[in-house]
């Protein structure tokens, strides 16, 4: 039945209790006997009641100062201010803004991307006729434009920050409702933002801000959770000690870093960040506060039953495919790894899924790029790995494919790749009496067939290359606390790749991909202008158009040259690196990335979205970010192979096609 | 001028309600305690309480056609054999053309397929997907074998548009007009690179001449050369029962056409601009049932002697009509989209756009709809307090520049005995009318960005069928904290004579990410109803764009099938919805739903509804905060 779910029943979640100004009156007249009441009612009512209350009484206080500090800005611009006073207004801006942030980003994500502090590039309107582009707005892009030089302009500074007070304004009038578990859930939900968008220093491009604003959130947290400590310390007291002393130290640890090169992001993620995170859990769960499955249909990727930010449930893999749980079993999984590695599914029945994604080196096959279908030279691009690749909102190096069920369907037919058509594919193996007895155990209410269909197969190869995942890393264990040793070249590694060299605020934790925190439901692509050759004597840049020849409706300028975001996790078995493997170590794609990308190596890439400038790494300081990626690798459990491939009586000389295919 | 009174009435809104803000305090703070006391994870379930009874839907619902996954015959095409294909994506519109040859016969169903794609069989763009339904035992339908006379046999069939009119688009909205259907090609292409997309969309870029292909072209046209870009965006008649396209309606001129009607008189024709600025056309036939002759017009709500802009019959002018409309003065709109006939009104979907302004290029010589200035001045009072201050040009004025931040959307109704425009339903969480002080029962009432819009009737009472497509989930378009879209299908009494939110009931929803569209009613008993591009990731058979239908309506209780029957708990009753698959409370408060072992199963907080949709049959309690239970019974 196609209703699939109420938005009304999904809109619990909020409310809406709005008081008009005539309404208003009405009430003042009736106010003391309300408030009689009120006193009676809070007698009787238990303590943590009042909390939500209180909490969303400060959250409307917090968006007050936020607009009221942006509307002084305003009146800076509008009258000149030296620099200096923007930048301190600006200031008093961001602070406001954190401490709005956490209620506020969890409540509206999207207008807080849309309007207050998305990244401060162009994007393409969603949901509408034609391609629009919207300039970039918000928070980051006046970032830019006051830090980024000795001086700030005028008519440029002033539309950004008069929409932002117009945007605040009309958000005034919406009710954000605050309950105990809004509360917890999104302390919980910032901590992440915090660790992976915070402290890495995305949000403040040009201005530096990061280690205060991380002050600025953790205090106001700390301030709201306060508010509970009672209702914790009744369900333990040295838990709840704990947890509002790791609060305090977190704080107060940040209170003394002044330099972001040397906050110590390990530190924060180990001693403060993944305890706190653990803890709220615990007192979410033992509290009785109901939790989000209790009050949603719609449940998002991110499970906040996870009680470590590198848990390997802090993702729901469910959530982004299109299999339904009641179907995915270890026989449709099985069924998809036998798929996986049959090259019946090509036309020359000598290619297979593993032909380019080989398990011994990560599910990639090694070479620049894959070789095509009847050694007619190679694919356009590089292999990527499929460990882990569940984890995003779009496939493919140019984002083209919407899902993993969608993605198998342009190899399929691809000329280059398996050279065949969905209906040749499902005929062939309809063919095998095996193929249709697995395919029958797996969807059993469909006939025989039925039960080979295009989303069958789409189904089976998507639950198996769902299951490639993998979250015991050397690092994973660490940070999980499984393991207490870990190399200090590492550390310095990841502390480098989440601060001072910058990676961590495109390749996010944890999967360390362009799948964007704290939500995971969204896919990113970068222009680095990756030339064509980097060991040529003349560079010149790559000619593939990536995301912006992918899709009609991403037909843009700031899209050229675009590709995915790949995760780091495996690197180590995934060479050679970047959408065409035109570099053959990780040593080279530091330095390119050290050097500015494209344009820092002199390349004209007019839509770079990496800064151009030099990131000032030292020889060791590459050499620990590599000891970092390096400890990465998990791969153990996913690369056995079928021993054998369903058989065909009428076809023999099929039968002796080889497992994942002759080449 | 008007940015300073803005201010400064917001200024002084402000200060009320710091004055005010002492009282209320008390108050929010009351309902806000009461929302917030705790239910218990187990209850020890009291088998004494009344119990409600949740009864089967008496709607029926049946997927009839699957984007993907059912497969559609093809003509041959682009030197490849006619055969077989998955069927396109993205289901928009649905046409539906009567034909009762045989018992049961209903008719043919046609869908639109809002996409752009290469592909090898079915030709390059969009496209339209045909079938012929029946109706058998219990009311179930089911799609006929057909062999059609250029014999291709199958179920579904793709309409040629390569080999007759040239490829097509983006199919979004249409008419169907007593078995003609015509559809809508919106999404505006700009270049013929834009089409060609890299390889990924219309592999023929070559200039296309009007005659060339059969059947031959369009009177007064023939001969003359379009680049192929420009053969896109244009309302394109078909035929249904054979699969093909007729001819491209070029004498209505060409623009992001997303939808339009033909009136009683069967001459005169409302066309629907999505674009921002969008535009109102119409065009009059000469001749009943003639349309390759006649006027076309524009809208200017503002003329003098006359509200219609005349448009001359030349393809130079009517290929860029936006531009060369707006360029003579006409109205701007924020993106129209469907429109149906109610009582000789049309009403008219502007779907809305979070952010824009008429404050540049040739948008300056258009005027703005007086529904936008309806709109601005609604939200202007919620958001100030007080009346807009200044007069309709002031808040026309305040829109151009960009002040309106139109996120949700509304229905606006046009006249055609007056040529008068004003907005029907404000879309939102707000309240709906400028006058009405009651406030909708948000999260329990919501509705914003309309798209497709028809009518439904039963038992002789109309009712307007209203589809969202979501342009977002910020301002409350969805509740807090999700960023994934669900759109709803809400009913609206057309008795009622100044209609809010409030008023709204909701029929359907889609799966997450997708819309809600083409709803149209074949017969007294069902309407089908298209799910446009659900997440891919959604559970199938969700996970592709889906048409299903939705019979019923004139089962014993049609007229009761929106009526609910109470029952009474000492604090709160409990009114069974089954056609909606809700619960309604008679207030709004928080609840939890327990299993018969007495487990908390679901908290829902400030709510008045609650969707039994995914509640396996069974028995449940419902609790109040105050601890009050009641049993109800899912069937």
């Amino acid at each position: 039945m196609p209703i699939y779910g109420n938005r009304s029943f999904a809109r619990s979640f909020g409310s809406f209790c709005f008081k008009e100004i005539d309404k208003m009156k009405k009430f003042t007249v009736l106010v003391s006997l309300v408030l009689i009441s009120l006193i009676a009612v809070s007698a009787f009512a238990p303590a943590e009641k009042q909390n939500a209350t209180i909490v969303e009484e400060r959250q409307t206080e917090r968006l007050n100062q936020f607009l009221l500090h942006v509307q002084k800005l305003k009146n800076l611009v509008l009258t000149k201010a030296p620099l200096d006073k923007v930048k301190d207004q600006y200031f008093a801006v961001r602070i406001a803004f954190k401490q709005w942030e956490y209620l506020g980003e969890y409540a509206d994500p999207t207008v807080v991307k849309d309007k207050i502090n998305g990244a401060p590039l162009r994007k393409i309107e969603r949901n509408t006729f034609g391609i629009n582009i919207v300039e970039p707005k918000g928070l980051q892009a006046l970032d830019e434009m006051i830090f980024s030089g000795g001086t700030y302009v005028e008519s440029e500074v002033l539309p950004v920050v008069a929409e932002l007070q117009d945007v605040l304004t009309d958000l005034k009038n919406i009710r954000y409702p605050v309950y105990d578990r809004v509360v917890i859930e999104a302390s919980r939900t910032e901590l992440i933002r915090l660790f992976t968008l915070g402290i890495t220093g995305f949000d403040v491009p040009a201005s530096g801000h990061s280690i205060k604003d991380a002050e600025v959130v953790m205090q106001t947290m700390h301030s709201d959770l306060k508010l509970y400590r009672e209702t914790f310390s009744k369900i333990n007291k040295i838990q709840t000690q704990q947890l509002f002393a790791e609060l305090s130290a977190c704080i107060q640890y940040l209170k003394t870093q002044q330099n972001f090169d040397s906050l110590d992001r390990l530190k924060m993620l180990t001693e403060y960040l993944n305890p706190i995170f653990k803890k709220l859990h615990y007192f979410h769960k033992e509290s009785g506060i109901e939790m989000i499955q209790e009050v949603s249909n719609f449940l998002p990727p991110l499970n906040l039953n996870a009680d470590n930010i590198f848990a390997a449930n802090l993702l729901d893999e469910s959530k982004y495919i299109g299999l339904p749980n009641q179907l995915n079993s270890p026989q449709l999984v099985a069924l998809g790894k036998t798929l996986f590695y049959d090259p019946i599914l090509s036309s020359n029945n000598e290619r297979s899924c593993a032909s380019c994604h080989n398990p011994s080196k990560g599910f990639t096959d090694g070479n620049p790029k894959s070789l095509a279908m009847g050694f007619q030279g190679t694919l356009s691009r590089n292999a990527p790995t499929l460990i882990n690749c569940v984890y995003s909102e779009r496939f493919f190096h140019d984002l083209r494919a919407e899902a993993l069920e969608d993605q198998i369907e342009h190899v399929v037919l691809s000329e280059k790749e398996f050279n065949t058509t969905i209906f040749t594919m499902l005929d062939k193996l309809n063919e095998s009496k095996e193929y249709q007895q697995l395919f029958q155990q797996c969807f059993k209410n469909t006939s025989t067939e039925q039960a080979i269909s295009n989303q069958n197969v789409s189904f089976a190869i998507s639950a198996f290359v769902s299951s490639l995942r993998a979250f015991n890393s050397p690092f994973d264990k660490y940070v999980r606390s499984e393991s207490k040793v870990l190399n200090n070249d590492v550390k310095r590694g990841f502390n480098l790749f989440m601060g001072k060299a910058a990676c961590g605020t495109c390749h996010y934790a944890p999967l360390f991909s362009g799948t964007v925190p704290p939500r995971f439901e969204e896919s990113e692509s970068e222009v680095l202008g990756v030339p064509e050759n980097p060991y040529a004597a003349v560079l010149v840049l790559d000619a593939d158009m990536g995301r912006s020849a992918a899709r009609l409706k991403e037909q843009v300028g700031f899209f050229e040259h675009s590709f995915k975001t790949p995760t780091i996790r495996n690197i180590a078995l995934t060479a050679p690196y970047m959408h065409n493997g035109a570099y053959k170590s990780l040593e080279d794609v530091m330095d390119f990335y050290n050097h500015g990308g494209g344009m820092g190596i002199g390349l004209d890439v007019p839509t770079q979205t990496l800064p151009a400038d030099s990131l000032h790494l030292t020889k060791s300081e590459i050499k620990d970010i590599i000891s970092f990626m390096q400890s990465l690798t998990d791969s153990v459990g996913l690369t056995s192979m079928p021993t054998s491939l369903p058989k065909y009586d009428k076809h023999p000389e099929w039968n002796i096609r080889r497992i994942g295919g002759r080449y | 001028m008007v940015t300073q009174q803005f201010e400064f009435c917001l200024k002084q809104s402000n200060k009320m309600k710091k004055i005010l803000l002492l009282s209320t305090l008390g108050v929010c703070a009351f309902a806000q305690a009461n929302a917030q006391i705790p239910f218990p994870v187990n209850i020890t379930p009291d088998w004494t309480t009344q119990t409600v009874l949740m009864p089967r839907s008496p709607l029926m619902h049946q997927n009839i056609f699957v984007g993907g996954l059912d497969t559609v015959q093809s003509t041959a095409t682009y030197g490849n054999p006619a055969g077989k294909a998955p069927a396109k994506q993205w289901h928009d519109f649905i046409g539906f053309a009567k034909d009762s040859a045989a018992i049961g016969d209903l008719g043919w169903v046609i869908v639109n397929h809002e996409m752009t794609t290469k592909d090898n069989n079915l030709g390059d763009g969009g496209g339209m997907t045909t079938f012929r339904l029946k109706r058998t035992a219990g009311d179930k339908l089911e799609v006929v074998n057909q062999t059609l006379a250029d014999g291709r046999t199958g179920k579904f069939f793709n309409v040629d548009f390569v080999n007759t009119v040239g490829e097509t688009g983006m199919n979004c909205g249409g008419i169907t007009k007593a078995g003609r259907i015509w559809t809508a090609e919106e999404w505006m292409q700009s270049s013929n690179a834009g089409i060609y997309a890299g390889g990924a969309g219309y592999r023929d870029t070559s200039d296309f001449v009007i005659g060339t292909t059969t059947p031959a072209g369009f009177p007064g046209f023939n001969g003359k050369t379009l680049k192929r870009f420009q053969n896109l965006n244009w309302m394109v008649e078909i035929d249904p029962k054979n699969a093909k396209a007729i001819r491209k309606q070029y004498n209505w001129g060409r623009a992001g056409w997303e939808g339009g009607v033909i009136m009683d008189d069967n001459k005169t024709v409302y066309l629907f601009e999505d674009a921002s600025p969008g535009i109102l056309g119409k065009f009059v036939a000469t001749t009943a049932g003639d349309f390759t002759a006649g006027q076309m017009f524009v809208y200017k709500h503002d003329g003098t002697t006359t509200k219609w802009i005349a448009i001359e019959n030349n393809l130079d002018t009517l290929v860029n009509l936006n531009t060369v409309a707006i360029r003579r003065g006409a109205t701007l709109f924020n993106r129209l989209e469907w429109g149906a006939v109610n009582g000789g009104k049309v009403y008219i979907t502007e779907t809305g756009r979070d952010a824009f302004n008429y404050n540049s290029g040739n948008a300056l010589n258009g005027v703005i709809s007086p529904s936008l200035v309806d709109g601005y001045k609604t939200r202007f009072k919620i958001v100030n307090g007080i009346d807009f201050p200044g007069t309709d040009a002031n808040a026309a004025d305040s829109v151009r520049q960009g002040r309106f931040f139109d996120y949700y959307g509304r229905v606006i109704e046009f006249n055609p005995a007056t040529d008068v425009v004003r907005s029907f339903l404000e879309g939102g969480p707000y309240t709906a009318t400028a006058t009405s002080k009651d406030l909708p029962y948000y999260p329990s009432k919501h509705f914003s960005n309309p798209d497709g819009i028809d009518f439904l009737t039963i038992k002789g009472k109309s009712y307007m069928m209203v589809q969202e497509d979501l342009n977002g989930t910020s301002y409350n378009r969805m509740p807090n904290g999700l960023t994934q879209t669900v759109c709803e299908m809400y009913l609206l009494d057309m008795s009622i004579t100044t209609p809010n939110i409030n008023d709204l009931q909701r029929l359907t929803a889609s799966a997450p990410g997708g819309e809600i569209t083409g709803a149209i009613q074949i017969d007294s008993k069902t309407i089908l109803v298209n799910c446009q591009h659900p997440n891919t990731s959604n559970v199938a058979p969700y996970n592709n764009s889906l048409t299903y239908a939705i019979s019923g309506f004139d089962g014993s209780d049609k007229l009761s099938i929106f009526e609910n029957q109470e029952v009474k708990a000492a604090t709160f009753s409990v009114y069974p919805n089954p056609a909606a698959r809700e619960l309604h409370l008679s207030k709004s408060m928080d609840v939890a739903i327990y299993s018969m072992t007495g487990a908390r199963l679901k908290v829902l907080r400030n709510t008045q509804t609650v969707d039994v949709t995914d509640m396996a049959a069974g028995t449940y309690f419902i609790r109040s905060a105050e601890g009050e239970t009641l049993k109800f019974v899912v069937q």
